[in-house]
């Protein structure tokens, strides 16, 4: 069993139950929960989050851990962010090189980066160190493998694609 | 050689600030950039709609996605953004977006209006989950202790009368024959930290003390208020091992 944060993000994984996207307001959401060792590990899921009208643009994938067992942090463990509508800066954090540095592609905020060893626990803010994903990812299907080997997930190919509508409604209403 | 230092300098300047907001325009409007940023690093966009004669500023939910993937519901984002949405004069759309109606000279207000409640509602919510990892750590070290000692010898939200007989607050105690251990979750707040310097400096005033350990989620943010509990106790972080707890709770 998982003692640690870092276990829960370095254990190999499963899906335990697949689920269709679902819409929240104007995005399209996944969150479903992981097994390890076939034991589904209580508060990790994998959350998956699309903008409803904007195909393969601000596509995020995320391991979440909300359980109460291990401590060092509940939200967000590791975040991959795929061609993102909005740039990513780690102001003045994380490795020497992107600090401050405007990240305008597709980049993976990594549980490593965020860990803060001496305290014990995820730097606060939402994991907000992030560096570049320097493969190039090619389409929905590219980024959940590229996904499922960051995160140790062996099944996320029963990930759905999301149903984008293609048309635009301020209003929030699909017209697709 | 100042001169061109001096032209160096100033295009370099001139070249930042034109970066620092950007479009991308879409059939239906276009995604502004703008050099606010939310608590994660990432930009806050807001959206222009092309609705003649005026234009609807707006931040195209990017705060609620934000909130959401740091665990917030619905019910949780609208409760912290409509207060700041109403204080800015903006709307709060029931699928929780900020946005307002405009004329073509109130767009730069609009853009930086929208911008700062879809930043302001995001730091909030992040300044709660880190308060709410915090408040975690209590039942982390009641369900830890239990483990160690049985759940006969430990006891939750207990009250203890120091030397002044004022009765504190203690959220576990362990009790094993006539040895009493203390634990009291502080969070690197000066309010958390003073209630336990005050229980902890009156409870050691007693004649035969037990044993009085600070539990502390992690060391961020506590500086020099760590040597102010360590006059008072003992301090542990909620992930020390099983031995480190068995042993502040035996310590008198």
């Amino acid at each position: 069993m998982p003692d640690t944060l870092h276990d829960l993000v370095t254990a190999e994984k499963a899906i335990v139950s697949p689920v269709d996207w679902g819409k929240k307001e104007r995005r399209l959401e996944l969150k479903l929960a992981l097994a390890i060792d076939g034991l589904t590990e209580e508060g990790l899921f994998f959350r998956a989050c699309v903008l409803e009208h904007l195909p393969d643009a601000e596509v995020m994938f995320q391991l979440e851990y909300h359980g109460l067992r291990i401590p060092g942090g509940t939200g967000p463990l590791c975040r991959v962010e795929w061609n993102p509508l909005r740039p990513h800066n780690n102001r003045g954090r994380g490795p020497k090189e992107w600090r401050f540095a405007e990240q305008a592609g597709s980049h993976y905020h990594s549980f490593e980066d965020n860990w803060n060893a001496g305290a014990g626990a995820l730097l606060r803010d939402n994991l907000p160190v992030a560096v570049p994903v320097a493969q190039d990812i090619q389409g929905l299907t590219g980024c959940l493998d590229f996904v499922g080997n960051l995160f140790r997930i062996n099944n996320i190919d029963v990930v759905k694609t999301p149903e984008w509508v293609l048309t635009l409604d301020l209003q929030g209403n699909a017209n697709g | 050689m100042a001169d061109v230092r001096t032209t160096d300098f100033e295009a370099a300047i001139a070249r930042a600030t034109s970066r620092l907001v950007s479009v991308r325009h879409a059939s239906d409007g276009a995604f502004i950039t703008t050099p606010s940023m939310f608590p994660s690093g990432g930009a806050v966009v807001v959206w222009i709609d092309r609705s003649p004669p005026h234009y609807l500023v707006t931040d195209y939910g990017f705060a609620s996605r934000e909130c959401a993937i740091m665990g917030a519901d619905r019910r949780q984002f609208m409760n912290r953004a409509g207060p700041i949405a109403e204080a800015a004069g903006v709307t709060l759309s029931p699928e929780g977006m900020f946005q307002v109606l405009v004329s073509e000279g109130q767009i730069e207000g609009a853009i930086k209006t929208v911008a700062g409640c879809a930043q302001e509602v995001a730091i909030k919510f992040a300044h709660r989950m880190f308060q709410r990892q915090r408040a975690d750590v209590g039942t982390l070290v009641h369900t830890k202790l239990v483990r160690l000692f049985g759940q006969p010898s430990v006891a939750k939200d207990v009250e203890f009368k120091g030397a002044s007989a004022t009765p504190w607050h203690i959220p576990v105690a362990v009790k094993r024959g006539d040895e009493v251990a203390l634990f009291d979750t502080v969070t690197p707040w000066a309010q958390s930290v003073a209630f336990t310097l005050a229980k902890f400096g009156d409870i050691r005033l007693l004649e035969s003390p037990p044993s009085r350990t600070a539990v502390l989620a992690s060391k961020e943010g506590f500086g020099s208020w760590m040597t102010a509990l360590a006059q008072n106790g003992h301090i542990i972080q909620a992930a020390a091992p099983d031995d480190a707890y068995a042993r502040a709770a035996s310590l008198q």
